[in-house]
């Protein structure tokens, strides 16, 4: 028998060592996965953060672009053609340009990225999109009563669900009234219409009654910076608006994890009849005369408004601003409400510093009494200034070859807007421009118009001969021997009031002289006017109490002030906001390439005036100096004769028939 | 019956045996360095903490509120900003923010860095246009670890420095709509 084989068992070694290197191991490689993952989670932190910054700028360089593009498509709709080509003026196309202007899609731009020769890159960016339609970005941010896929909701009345809307509804500003064809427009394009009016519905902001004063009424200026009136400040406007939302990242929250904001916008147009004491499309000088001279006698009451302004000498003004849409040049001594504007009052930390040192009377407010356009934030600020062009009467042909109710030429140009025109249809000769026919158009009792054609010898008789001493337009040779078209104003109201089935001076505000063309003894007056134009001169102007409408004149032709123009007040009309006791004045504007202060060569009358003053210049290279005001022998009235109060409007009561007209365009938040 | 001779256990010699501890010694101080380096590195990771996940985070968030403003004013406190008084354009602990609606009408918020039951805290306070006093507590804490937060302008541009526990800074810049 075999003893059985006993083998010793064998000690098992090396585990304990294999445990604690394990253990050790899976220590280490936990941390590092807490460290990793921390990483990978600060990673996405900052992604996150990155790409909500990027939908902020990017949401800010729409809103940008929109400030540009919008008053551009309204005045393209009230253009001529506009209605064969309406895809290019609606919202959607707005809004498309808009997006492709501030390059929103993507955070490089394709052509950048190519010089980088980082074109087949693979962006990492989450943010970058390509939006399928505009509808991923931009919506009306209510429904809309008649239905329809809309981008925004038009500020009027057709849009109550907006109005009662709990959210936005109680931060918009008063809505206006439009007809249901009109709002059908506004809802697919941004129209800018005389037929949008204040309704007395919505009140909210505005100073006087909406049927009073439905057009213009008086309004409360925005807390902007750009100094056309101080925030807050009521002043004579029209406020249309529309309310969009932005919803970044909305159609790409799985692709981001980043959930969309819906930010509420108001886009708004205000139409303001240009209404500051000083304004001008080009560059402006005030202060001092072109030959060195400095003004004398000039009072300032409102904003100075220009292009690019220039001021000399001491200028001081009171209850206004200066600002300019290009630059602000302050040589001299600038005062306005008794505190001196500095040059570089504009520079880096100038601002900061001095909203800091205002303190609380500011009110957070960033205004300043001194602004440049392009340093002003979220606002545009557009003159509509047609130049000499504004004194024409062109067509905007039919209704329905526009997308607006109101046309282009109508709005912009001054001889459209004339209730009465007054056609020169022939003279002596060429060579001797005294007329001797001329054609009366007028409004008559039913607002139409009528015709009367009035000829030497026939019905037109001469100031010797029987009846006219009474018959406002008459002929004359001036001193310097210019012929000359008078229209007596003293006689105008009694006239129109007698001519068949009138409308009366309360229709018949205003009158556009103008040459008829295609006759070859009429010439077509130049502009700086040759001595051999015919002119025109208002004679027995001093009181115009009978123009309660007021009174305006539009004309190609040099027109020259014989006498005392407009000095008789009359009682200011009830609740138009002005003052009691105030000295209020029929409204006048004469609209004119040249004016002319007095007709005699020897007499030098002194000119006092009160008012504003615009300039039909809009060259780059041209200059306004507003009060280089001439006599009637074309010498520069001197420093000393000039005694101008010059003060803002400060009711729709005080506007002329026909003024001047700018836009200024805002995008707030609704919060 | 043959019984072998048992078997002598074989023995390490003492070279063997200093080999083994040597190595056996080698291993653990690489461990322990190991660990060392992983806690060290764990350790710096955490100090950064603030810098990396904070930080972006609460800028993130002003610059969200700065962007929806309209203006902005810096004051030396929260008291002053609640009363208006005071706006300076540096060493600021306080910024005060208007939102302007389309109507005219403003919501305010004022940031506030204060120190609240022995604690440091950047502070968000709100009143809404209905509203003519501000609340007495904030609306909400925006965070509790900086130490310090400063705002100034003296160039133009907002400045944003924080500091965190481990006096690391850094400055954010922006401005409003």
């Amino acid at each position: 028998m075999k003893a059985p084989l006993v083998r010793a068992a064998r000690r098992r070694r090396g585990y304990a060592t294999m445990a604690a290197v394990s253990s050790i191991s899976i220590v280490i490689l936990a941390m590092l996965v807490y460290a990793i993952s921390g990483n990978i989670r600060n990673f996405d932190a900052q992604a996150r953060a990155q790409v909500k910054q990027d939908y902020t700028q990017k949401e800010d360089a729409i809103l940008n672009a929109l400030l540009h593009i919008v008053p551009n498509k309204a005045i393209g709709a009230m253009r001529q053609g506009s209605a064969a080509n309406a895809n290019a003026y609606t919202w959607n196309s707005i809004f498309t340009e808009a997006l492709s202007f501030a390059n929103a899609e993507q955070a490089v731009q394709p052509q950048l990225l190519n010089a980088l020769s980082l074109g087949g890159a693979i962006s990492a960016n989450t943010g970058d999109i390509q939006f399928q339609s505009v509808s991923q970005l931009v919506k009306a941010p209510a429904d809309s009563p008649l239905g329809g896929d809309n981008r925004v909701n038009g500020g009027n009345w057709w849009e109550y669900t907006m109005l009662g809307d709990a959210k936005i509804g109680p931060k918009l500003p008063a809505a206006l009234q439009l007809s249901q064809a009109n709002y059908l427009l506004d809802k697919q394009y941004p129209l800018i219409t005389f037929e949008k009016t204040h309704v007395d519905w919505y009140t909210k902001g505005l100073g006087l009654s909406p049927n009073l004063y439905p057009l213009y009424n008086l309004l409360q200026y925005p807390d902007v910076k750009f100094g056309y009136k101080k925030p807050g400040e009521h002043f004579v406007a029209k406020r249309n608006w529309w309310v969009f939302s932005l919803n970044f990242g909305s159609h790409n929250q799985e692709r981001t994890g980043i959930p969309p904001v819906r930010k509420d916008y108001v886009l708004s147009i205000y139409e303001i009849p240009s209404q500051v004491p000083l304004s001008a499309a080009a560059l402006m000088r005030v202060g001092r005369f072109s030959d060195g001279t400095a003004w004398q006698n000039v009072s300032i009451e409102g904003s100075l408004v220009a292009d690019q302004l220039q001021t000399e000498g001491s200028v001081v003004v009171s209850n206004g601003a200066v600002s300019a849409r290009k630059s602000l040049d302050l040589t001299g001594s600038v005062v306005v409400d008794g505190e001196t504007i500095a040059s570089n009052f504009d520079d880096l930390g100038q601002r900061e510093t001095r909203a800091a040192q205002r303190g609380s009377s500011a009110n957070g407010s960033d205004f300043y009494q001194a602004s440049v356009g392009g340093n002003v934030g979220k606002v545009a600020f557009i003159p509509i200034n047609r130049g000499h062009d504004t004194l024409l009467n062109t067509s905007d042909g039919n209704r329905s070859e526009r997308i607006s109710p109101t046309g282009w030429n109508h709005y912009s140009q001054a001889g459209p807007k004339a209730a009465m025109t007054l056609e020169i249809r022939r003279m002596s000769s060429s060579s001797y421009q005294m007329p001797t026919q001329i054609r009366l158009t007028y409004r008559n009792s039913s607002n139409g118009t009528s015709t009367v054609t009035y000829t030497r010898g026939t019905n037109w008789p001469t100031e010797q001969q029987a009846g006219g001493n009474l018959f406002p337009f008459q002929t004359d040779e001036l001193d310097n021997q210019r012929k000359a078209l008078i229209i007596h104003m003293d006689r105008l109201p009694a006239f129109v009031n007698g001519l068949s089935s009138s409308g009366g001076m309360s229709l018949n505000h205003s009158l556009l002289v103008f040459p008829r063309t295609g006759d070859s003894t009429v010439r077509i007056p130049s502009i700086p006017s040759l001595e051999t134009d015919m002119a025109i001169s208002l004679r027995g102007g001093k009181d115009l109490s009978a123009y309660r409408a007021g009174f305006s004149l539009v004309s190609r032709y040099r027109v020259y002030i014989a006498d005392t123009l407009n000095n008789v007040s009359i009682p200011a009309p009830p609740n138009s906001g002005l003052p009691a006791g105030h000295a209020h004045y029929p409204p006048l504007s004469i609209f004119a390439p040249e004016k002319r202060f007095g007709e005699s060569l020897t007499v030098m009358h002194p000119v006092e005036m009160t008012g504003q003053l615009n300039s039909l210049k809009t060259g780059a290279n041209d200059t306004v100096s507003p009060l280089e005001l001439m006599g009637g022998s074309d010498q520069r009235i001197a420093a000393n004769n000039i005694d101008a109060n010059l003060i803002s409007l400060r009711s729709p009561a005080e506007l002329p028939p026909i003024h001047m007209m700018n836009w200024l365009v805002t995008i707030e938040e609704v919060h | 019956m043959r019984r072998s001779a048992p078997r002598r256990s074989a023995g390490y010699s003492l070279i063997e045996m200093a080999l083994a501890m040597a190595l056996t010694l080698g291993i653990a101080a690489a461990i322990v360095a190991l660990l060392q380096q992983q806690v060290s590195f764990t350790r710096v990771l955490g100090r950064f903490h603030f810098l990396r996940e904070e930080a972006p985070q609460i800028n993130s968030l002003l610059a969200t509120l700065v962007n929806k403003a309209d203006s902005y004013r810096i004051y030396g406190s929260h008291a002053q900003a609640v009363a208006a008084t005071g706006a300076t354009t540096h060493d600021g602990r306080a910024l005060r923010l208007r939102f302007r609606n389309p109507d005219g009408t403003a919501s305010h918020a004022i940031v506030a860095f204060e120190t609240q039951d022995g604690q440091n805290r950047l502070n968000f306070y709100f009143r809404n246009e209905t509203q003519t006093t501000w609340p007495g507590t904030p609306s909400w804490t925006i965070s509790s670890v900086p130490t310090l937060v400063d705002f100034s302008n003296d160039t133009g541009i907002l400045l944003v420095a924080m500091t965190g526990p481990n006096g690391e800074q850094i400055t954010y810049a922006g401005n409003p709509q």
